[in-house]
């Protein structure tokens, strides 16, 4: 079905819409949800949350990219899920990927605090700004959390040229960070 | 902050960013096994007016070499990489034809990329430096790891009179963009076709692209999708570096087609893929890239994806015009402080309780136009990058939750009201500059509706409007309803709740420590001639949750509040 009849089906009240959000797109949420927790279990439970807060929040809205909508609920709440504490344990690849953020942020900003909204809208500028090739590298890297090999395989490119524009979109990101005053 | 603040902060990025890396046309092949390369660029055949003289246009005009690479198999769903399969490919440049120096020089620069650092060893190298020191902005469309490529790019843009494209060009909106451009257009005037332009870069030397959402008008044979296409704009007179890459064991159909614009264009296309038109004009070479076909990546078995007859791509060459002229980019130009006339916007309401803020604001477009009804259509401020509420003095930190427009109820279809609802960083910040001056600055008013298959955006007025605001006489009255926490039960769990306060516009709901944030959560005010305000969208900040109310609630009206599993919470006045 199409996304805008499913989310017909969510301005309706419509508890098909879940199944329906579910047919279309569960499996790539589930892989999603996995890759960050590591643990079936927890993805499911994952998943199955994206749906419930999906169907709490439309309406009033109406999302134009509605994958791109839900995906990212189902990243916010897994991340939530994502026990830190065993994290090197179970998945050794987002305790890498937390590192290399750590390298995009000033030490002049390490301390204060900023709500996950405001660091998306600070990013979205950022984001903005790169050239296209660079945006969907580090995008895959840091939202879909691919592998450096699954992203030179996915673009044909070599994993040293992921690895150079990533230190290159890393090292943007800092001065961007440094240079716009962003409480970060 | 650290790094798992911003990984999770990637999460509220704009989801047009999401889309673009998961869409990339090869993501959509749900039901083929192989993946095609990243189309970054568009590219395609040629047409040239010479003297007068219509030259048949080919594919080859285009070509400036081949390559052999290895590429990803995925498996039916593009979830897994699953293995890897070796692909001859054609490369395509979209900086101008054969014989020009545009063409000339991209084919030697490709020449000389295909030769350079083959095992990847300078690139290694390069990345463990300092990134702004050795890949400095200036070459950034060209993606130069070293010195030497730097040299030999600037050496190629001597050897053919060709201009390097230099930094990159930010603008605050689209509408900044183009006007930059004096792009008033890229759509054949007349067209029935509508164009929303979505985003798009922008170089001093003047190349650029736009990335853009088409629908044709409904009809017969009329292609039922919205089309979301690439339109890259190259000099004759600049150096490019964009190639394209098309599979040599992939079908490509190509042919001449004059359009209604004038010129004579290249179509190439995929039976069930990407199609491109390609147009040389006296200034430039001009690409437009899209998917020839809905195919959404969709795991639902039961879909079929569909696929454009040829005619139906010529549809999409006959809404866009090939005779465009757009200027060198001048900055100074995308900033306005005025907009099309007879459109004005003044503020009718503002309603703010510490927490959330509602600002409408009414819009009179000229007499004669047709505004969304607001049932399934909307009218609302592109202002993509830029705040809509902006302060006098100091400084307001929102977190925006949603813009809307809505039924006025003066009956006039020319005239509607924009809503625009908002959650404050800190709840009863003490900074809120609530009795200063404010403006609300509103960018390019943009329509949007759903139309069967597609969801349709169009800017109707450009420009920009603020009209001032004001937050005085706001009622900031919080009402605490509970005195001692209580534990309420939901589809989740049980969850206790230490503080429920109810205010005009929500309700500030603090749990106790430990507690996970339901999801089942949506209080009611039940007022006291028994009509109901159910209170669902929100955020939360911690262990905070905030809930708006659907429509204001006036405090002294409130009988009381009922919670997820009919808990009431008495509403007491004091």
């Amino acid at each position: 079905m199409e996304d805008s009849k499913i989310i017909d089906l969510y301005w309706a009240r419509d508890e098909a819409a879940i199944r329906c959000t579910d047919d279309a797109y569960g499996k790539r949420l589930h892989a999603l949800a996995f890759r960050i927790l590591s643990n079936r279990e927890d993805a499911e439970e994952s998943v199955s949350d994206t749906y419930m807060k999906a169907w709490e929040i439309i309406p009033p809205q109406r999302p134009n990219h509605f994958y791109a909508f839900i995906a990212s609920i189902c990243r916010h709440l897994s991340l939530h899920k994502v026990n830190w504490r065993l994290a090197a344990k179970r998945n050794a690849e987002i305790v890498t990927l937390t590192q290399e953020m750590e390298l995009c942020i000033p030490d002049t900003r390490r301390d204060l605090e900023l709500e996950d909204r405001e660091i998306g809208r600070v990013l979205d500028a950022f984001l903005e700004a790169l050239p296209r090739e660079s945006r969907l590298i580090f995008l895959r890297r840091y939202w879909h959390m691919d592998t450096i090999a699954q992203i030179a395989a996915r673009y044909a490119i070599t994993e040293s040229k992921v690895k150079m524009q990533l230190s290159r979109t890393r090292g943007k990101l800092l001065t961007y960070l440094k240079q716009e005053e962003i409480q970060v | 902050m650290n790094g798992k603040n911003m990984l999770s902060g990637l999460s509220f990025i704009n989801r047009k960013f999401i889309e673009e890396s998961e869409s990339v046309p090869e993501t959509r092949k749900t039901r083929r096994i192989f993946r095609k390369p990243l189309l970054i660029a568009a590219i395609v055949a040629l047409m040239v007016l010479l003297m007068g003289c219509a030259v048949v246009l080919h594919l080859q005009n285009l070509k400036v070499g081949e390559r052999d690479i290895t590429r990803n198999v995925f498996d039916e769903y593009h979830r897994e990489i699953v293995g890897t399969e070796p692909v001859s490919q054609q490369v395509l440049t979209l900086s101008g034809l054969k014989g020009s120096p545009s063409y000339l020089a991209a084919k030697e620069w490709f020449a000389f990329a295909q030769s350079y650092d083959p095992d990847g060893t300078i690139e290694e190298q390069a990345f463990q430096g300092d990134p702004e020191a050795l890949f400095p902005d200036t070459y950034l469309a060209y993606s130069t790891y070293s010195q030497e490529m730097v040299d030999k790019l600037e050496a190629l843009a001597e050897k053919y009179h060709l201009k390097l494209l230099g930094v990159p060009l930010e603008f605050q909106s689209m509408g900044g963009f183009t006007r930059a451009l004096g792009l008033d257009h890229v759509l054949l005037p007349g067209s029935e076709v509508s164009a929303y332009l979505s985003g798009g870069e922008c170089y001093p030397a003047g190349n650029f692209n736009i990335s853009m959402d088409l629908n044709m008008p409904n009809g017969e044979e009329m292609w039922p999708y919205s089309i979301h296409a690439q339109l890259h704009y190259c000099r004759n007179d600049c150096l490019s570096t964009e190639y394209q890459y098309l599979d040599l064991n992939q079908e490509w159909k190509q042919w001449n087609y004059t359009t209604p614009s004038g010129p004579t264009i290249l179509i190439i296309r995929a039976p069930e893929g990407e199609a491109y038109l390609f147009c040389q004009n006296t200034d430039a070479t001009i690409t437009v890239q899209f998917e020839a076909g809905y195919n959404p990546m969709t795991d639902d078995p039961e879909f079929v994806p569909e696929w454009m007859t040829d005619y139906q791509v010529e549809q999409v060459a006959d809404a866009i015009d090939f005779t465009i002229r757009p200027q060198l980019p001048d900055q100074s130009a995308s900033a306005v402080s005025s907009h099309d006339p007879g459109w004005e916007i003044e503020t009718k309401q503002v309603l703010f309780d510490g927490s959330f803020g509602k600002a409408v604001f009414h819009l009179t477009a000229p007499e004669g136009t047709v505004l969304p009804s607001g049932d399934g259509e909307y009218v609302y401020p592109d202002n993509r990058d830029s705040n809509v509420l902006i302060p006098e003095e100091g400084t307001f930190e929102e977190n925006y939750l949603t813009v809307y427009s809505e039924d006025d109820g003066d009956g006039l279809a020319n005239t509607t009201d924009i809503v625009y609802f908002f959650g404050v960083k800190t709840i009863d910040d003490p900074a809120f500059p609530l009795d200063g001056k404010w403006i609300a600055h509103i960018e390019d008013l943009t329509t949007r509706h759903f139309d069967g298959h597609k969801i349709i955006e169009k800017v109707i007025a450009q420009g920009v409007w603020e009209p001032e605001v004001s937050f005085v006489g706001s009622d900031l009255r919080t009402i605490e309803c509970l005195t001692e926490p209580i534990t309420i039960s939901g589809s989740e769990g049980k969850v206790t709740i230490t503080s429920f306060q109810l205010r005009t516009l929500g309700a500030v709901i603090t749990l106790a420590e430990g507690s996970d944030i339901p999801h089942f959560l949506t209080p009611t005010a039940v007022m006291k001639d028994g009509t109901e305000i159910p209170m669902g969208i929100g955020d939360f900040h911690g262990r905070t949750i905030r809930k708006a109310a659907d429509t204001p609630i006036d405090l002294d009206q409130v009988d009381f509040v009922r919670l997820e599993d009919g808990t009431e919470l008495p509403v007491n006045i004091t």
